[in-house]
This record gives structure tokens, sequence and C-alpha cells, in this order.
């Protein structure tokens, strides 16, 4: 199998990051303004999906991203391209900010439990958005509509570790080294999350009437 | 294949379905995958699942956070805050050094801490070094003398003539014995008779009245006694 045709299939696997990233990056290095701006408006629509699905809550994401954009600014020398590309990078950032705010959050006397890595963690906040109440979404099929609004409350009922690994996987089109390198876990402990995210997602939207017949691994 | 392998290639398919359906297996696990989701309808089915899953993330019916100019305002405050707290020029100099350094590229950065270890390297040699004697001295080459006399170290100007350190030797009837030593400094002898100390003074005084010559002192005088 020709080396174009590998890297083709798997771009994530070679830690490259595209010229234009590079020269971005360096130009926040440079304390040129612009540049951060630039990449804010680059990378904040999917570190914003990323941190909502992760916090559930609009004003900490816009925290969250804040801290993000401040630790790029005073760190985007330390970025290193033979490391891992600069999204993963700052999806990294993003996820130990978020932690850190949720855990934050969790030692304020809310009587809710916000434990970031309890399995079973109740609502942060809970989504009481009806169904009929949702915008359309031209692109979404039928299925893709339905799996979604029964998707949205099942992640609720799943922990922000899991949470954070499903949405990577499936949200964010990662691969599980890039996750591994995101969440600073090695790549079997991501396996092992992933696994039981999928399985207790899939028991969560079965228990919502959706996809009954999820598979299991004997 | 025994049961336990089937299971074993299962279980990793079944793990692989995930970045199989968003694109991130290798060309090996790509084949390996789908040579199996053939004849594995469960696996065949959970890609079905994932690729629906994965839509539905991307869709979302969730109000998600967006970027906007007044929360890039926000941001830029932030920033111009963290540029101008007090006290911090020297550290954001630092770095700036920092920053520069990493966004060197590694084989640059390399050949420059090779390039300052060599400059480090030359320049210790070249202050332990002597430099080699190329001129011959005015001295006659004799170890410290022990001939008897009057002897003062002397250091001249720069830019005195020889014709003028001759001159002078021979108005005190001095000569060199020794130098220059590596501050410049010569050991002249006085063949005088008369060593009394006011006579031995008042040749130094006359030799310091030259003006290019920057230090005359008594190294030795019998004239003390």
């Amino acid at each position: 199998m020709s080396e174009t045709f590998r890297e083709l299939r798997a771009p994530s696997l070679t830690p490259v990051a595209p010229d234009d990233d590079l020269r971005l990056i360096r130009a926040v290095a440079q304390r040129e303004r612009r540049a951060l701006e630039t990449l804010y408006y680059r990378f904040a629509p999917r570190l914003g999906r990323y941190l909502s699905r992760l916090l559930r809550e609009r004003e900490l994401v816009e925290e969250v991203v804040n801290d993000v954009m401040l630790a790029v600014w005073e760190s985007a020398g330390r970025y290193d391209p033979a490391v891992s590309r600069l999204s993963t990078w700052l999806f990294g950032i993003a996820h130990n900010k978020a932690l850190k705010a949720l855990a934050r959050r969790s030692r304020q006397p809310t009587g809710i439990s916000l434990d970031p890595f309890d399995v079973d963690a109740g609502r942060f906040e809970k989504d009481h958005t009806a169904p009929e109440t949702c915008p359309h979404d031209p692109e979404r099929t039928l299925m893709g509509r339905e799996l979604g609004q029964a998707l949205e409350r099942a992640l609720q009922d799943l922990s922000a570790e899991h949470r954070a690994v499903i949405e990577l996987a499936f949200g964010q089109d990662c691969s599980y080294q890039e996750i591994a390198t995101i969440t600073g876990c090695p790549v079997n402990t991501v396996k092992t999350r992933v696994f039981h995210a999928r399985r207790r997602l899939a028991q969560l939207l079965a228990a919502r009437g959706f996809d009954r017949s999820a598979a299991t691994v004997t | 294949m025994a049961p336990t392998d089937r299971n074993d290639k299962h279980r990793r398919v079944w793990e692989s379905l995930p970045l199989y359906a968003n694109g991130t297996l290798s060309g090996q696990e790509t084949a390996q995958v789908e040579a199996h989701i053939a004849s594995c309808s469960a696996c065949a089915q959970e890609l079905a699942r994932c690729r629906a899953l994965s839509l539905a993330m991307k869709s979302g019916t969730q109000d998600v956070w967006q970027p906007s100019p007044r929360h890039w305002a926000e941001v830029l405050a932030a920033v111009e805050a963290t540029e101008t707290r007090p006290g911090d020029s020297r550290q954001t100099l630092i770095q700036r050094l920092y920053a520069w350094l990493h966004a060197t590229p590694r084989p640059v950065r390399l050949v420059l801490a090779a390039q300052a270890a060599l400059i480090v390297i030359l320049t210790g040699a070249v202050v332990v070094m002597q430099p080699p004697q190329i001129y011959a001295t005015l001295s006659r080459g004799h170890e410290e003398s022990r001939a008897p006399g009057v002897s003062i170290r002397m250091v001249f100007a720069e830019g005195i003539a020889e014709r003028e350190v001759r001159e002078l030797l021979q108005s005190i009837e001095g000569s060199i014995i020794q130098g220059p030593s590596p501050l410049g400094a010569y050991t002249v002898e006085l063949r005088m008779a008369d060593t009394t100390s006011d006579h031995v003074d008042r040749v130094l005084v006359r030799i310091r009245a030259h003006p290019k010559v920057r230090l005359a002192e008594l190294v030795d005088s019998r004239s003390t006694r």
C-alpha cells in the first residue's frame, strides 16, 4: 500500500500541522493580535461545540473559551508541530480548562452532584427544549433528527469523561491517539473509555425508545 | 479460526468502528475492518449506528455556543490586560525570547546551540593560551638580574619609539635586563656609581617626568641600606 494512500486514509496518524496553521500559531507567538483573532474565528466554533457538550452551560463555555485564548496567547511559542496538530493542541488546552471549570463548579454548594468523573452523574443542566420547539435543520435526515433529540438527552446522563470521548470520536473525527493526547490518557485508556461510553449511550438511547438492538461485544 | 481468536478479532474491529466511520484508520486497519464487516452483520449494524451517531453529533439540537465580535472583544481586552501588568516588561522580553526560540525549527536550534558552544570554547582557549612572542624583546634575555645595581620596573606608553626608549635609557645609564612581561613591564638596571637613596630618587623623578613613561617603580635598591 503506497505511503500516499496511507496518509490519505489516516491523516491523523502523522502529527503534521498544516502550513497555514503553523504560520498562524507562530504569528501568535510573535504577539500579533490579528493572528490571534484569526485563530479565534478559525477554531472557536469547533472548540465551542466541544465545550458545549462537555460543560452544558453557555456562560461556562464562554469563560473557558476565554481561558483557552489567553493560554494560547501565553504559550503559543511552546507549540511543537512534531508532537501534534494545532487543533489537537488546542483541544487539549480546552479539555484541561473545562475539567478545571467543572471542578470549580462542583465545589459550589448547589445540592447537585457535579462530579465530572461520576459515571452516573446527575444533570449539570437540564435541556428542557421540547422537540417541537427545536429549530429546523434541513441538513439532517429524519433519522438523524430523531436520533439527535434522543441523543442530547442521553448525553446529559453520561459523565463528563464519557461525553468528552464521544464528542471527540464522533463529533470531532479524532483518532484514538489524538483523543489520548487531548485528554492526557494512554491510548488503551481511551479505547476502554470509548467502549464503555458507547455501551452506556446505547443503553440510554434504548431506554428512550431509540435503537433497541444495541450491539454488544461478547 | 479458534473461537477466542474470532472473538478477539471481532472486539478489535468493534473498537475500530468509530475510527473507520470518521476516516482516521490506517490503510491496513481499514482493510481489516472492511474484510470483517463483510461477513459480520453485528459489526455492520454497529457501523451504521456509528455513522448515524456521528451525523447527529455534528448536527445537534442543542444551542451550541458560537464565537462573536462581542466575545472576541472580551478576549482581546483580557489579552491587553495581561500585556500591561506592571513589572511584566522584563518578563515579556524573556517570554518573547523563549517564544522565538521555540518558534525556531529544531534543526536550526541545534545548529545555533552548536555554534554557541564553539564560540564559548574558542573564547576560553584564547583567554587561557599565551600569545606567542613574535618580536624580539629589548632585554638581554637574562633571568632575574643578579648583577649589582638598582633595578626599576618600567612601563612605557603606547606608541613610544625605539629611539625614545634608547635615549631615555642612555640618559639614566640604564639597560633593560628583563621584559616585556605580559603586562608590558620592563626591568631596567641602572649602572650608576652613586646608589644613594637621594640619587636614586632623583633618577626616578627624571624617569617619571618623561611623557612616555607610564610607570616607574623601584624593584631593588642597595642605596636604602
